[in-house]
């Protein structure tokens, strides 16, 4: 496991970063196959002159206009140049204690348990990014009684609608009986 | 936008779902050198693709390449001109396969294969003739800390008569500080599909009614969660 410094208030916290648990971890996963008389086959890729490639064959190549780049790549930002942020685990990253509705609207994805937390129930906004990242992702430091989480994801905005909806407010473009007493989750 | 077909209390409705923008836009990020910008093109990586690696020696590698076919590296394929194709690994020269089965191998939690079925292909059901049900009332505190919510949308009226409708919905969730659980199918009692081909999600219903110069105003939600808020029985160490 690997430890995260958080700073609250003035005070260093830490905590250890256990596995991410994905829903392939708690139910299982279905894999697609393709067969003939019983016989697996493999996926490649097609060209126009009728050369059947395996996945292995093709690679993506970074190249500027002149071919393959031999100067470093510089990152920019509407056309600034920007710095790479560190890792969250090479930082003390801030916390900050919010009510837990702070949660509705933010879209989860990924999940990692915390161990060895000192901190009482309830839950706390902080940043988190594994690897250096030009921006960290928004993150939440959710305590329970006896476990607690780090979500790390994306905060979504939301709006009253009154009367008359204010439709510029929402994406333009779309993205992408019997009740059991159980939610069954193993959707796979 | 997509249209939701929602029913509560016997009476059911055509509203429309948004997705929502992000509090923090997306960075519009460049890559350059002092030529221009850098761009990513395929290409072919010359892997000798007539060899199984697995079957060189060390000797062999160190002395020459085998494993490398230079003449048919760096050529540049264009995506759109790409088709995906099934081919037996075991025929050498490659020759598409047409008539196959797609079938979907099902694991458990522990990797091990409990089912093969036919490939499945979900269609979206949130604006079936059936409406999505509103079910199992929760409290929100419980809701939010049990389940991973990956994706949230907002229900919006159409008129004047979905607007009461709705707002009567959100009134009643934001008064007991509970969100609903969401249904689809005959029962209502299926995860939702939004789209066509996408997959299978508990839908839970959230509702707010504002407060000041909101006090007229609703929030209805849609939260989408495809997994519980928990450790699995034996975690096992992956990278991120």
């Amino acid at each position: 496991m690997k430890e995260l410094k958080f700073n609250l208030g003035g005070r260093t916290i830490t905590a250890e970063l256990a596995a991410k648990v994905d829903k392939k971890a708690l139910y299982g996963y279905a894999k697609k196959i393709v067969e003939k008389d019983g016989k697996q086959l493999a996926r490649g890729l097609l060209c126009p002159d009728g050369k059947l490639l395996r996945r292995d064959e093709i690679s993506t190549a970074c190249v500027d206009p002149e071919g393959t780049p031999v100067e470093e790549i510089v990152l920019e930002i509407d056309g600034k140049p920007v710095q790479v942020q560190p890792s969250s685990f090479d930082r003390e990253n801030s916390l900050a204690e919010v009510p837990l509705k702070a949660l509705v609207g933010f879209n989860v994805s990924d999940v990692y348990p915390l161990a060895n937390v000192s901190l009482s129930p309830g839950l706390y906004r902080t940043t988190f990014t594994y690897r250096k990242a030009l921006q960290p992702r928004a993150a939440f430091v959710l305590v329970k009684e006896g476990e607690a989480y780090l979500l790390a994801g994306r905060m979504k905005k939301t709006a009253f609608v009154g009367l008359n909806v204010a439709y510029e407010f929402f994406d333009a473009e779309a993205q992408e009986a019997e009740e059991p007493e159980d939610l069954d989750f193993s959707m796979v | 936008m997509d249209a939701f077909h929602i029913e509560h209390q016997g009476k059911s409705a055509k509203v429309s779902l948004r997705s929502l923008p992000a509090e923090e836009e997306e960075l519009n990020v460049t890559e350059k050198t002092s030529v221009g910008q850098v761009t990513a093109l395929k290409v072919t990586t010359g892997v000798n693709a007539a060899l199984d690696p697995a079957s060189l020696k060390p000797d062999t590698l160190i002395g020459s390449d085998p494993e490398l076919d230079f003449a048919a590296a760096g050529q540049i394929l264009e995506p759109e001109s790409l088709s995906t194709a099934y081919y037996d690994p075991g025929d050498s020269s490659r020759t598409p396969v047409s008539n196959f089965r797609q079938l979907d191998l099902v694991f458990d939690a522990q990797g091990q294969e409990k089912e093969r079925r036919q490939h499945l292909t979900r269609k979206a059901n949130i604006c079936d003739i059936y409406p999505v049900k509103i079910g199992k009332r929760i409290p929100i505190s419980q809701a939010l800390t049990q389940f991973v919510f990956r994706q949230s949308c907002q229900i919006v009226h159409e008129d004047g008569v979905t607007r009461d409708f709705l707002f009567a919905i959100a009134s009643e969730l934001h008064e007991k500080q509970e969100m609903a659980v969401l249904g689809a199918g005959p029962k209502g009692n299926l995860p939702l599909v939004v789209r066509d081909k996408g997959s299978p999600h508990r839908g839970f219903l959230y509702g707010e009614i504002g407060a000041g110069a909101d006090k007229d105003k609703y929030k209805l939600l849609v939260l989408l969660s495809d997994q519980e808020l928990k450790r699995p029985a034996m975690a096992s160490p992956t990278p991120a």
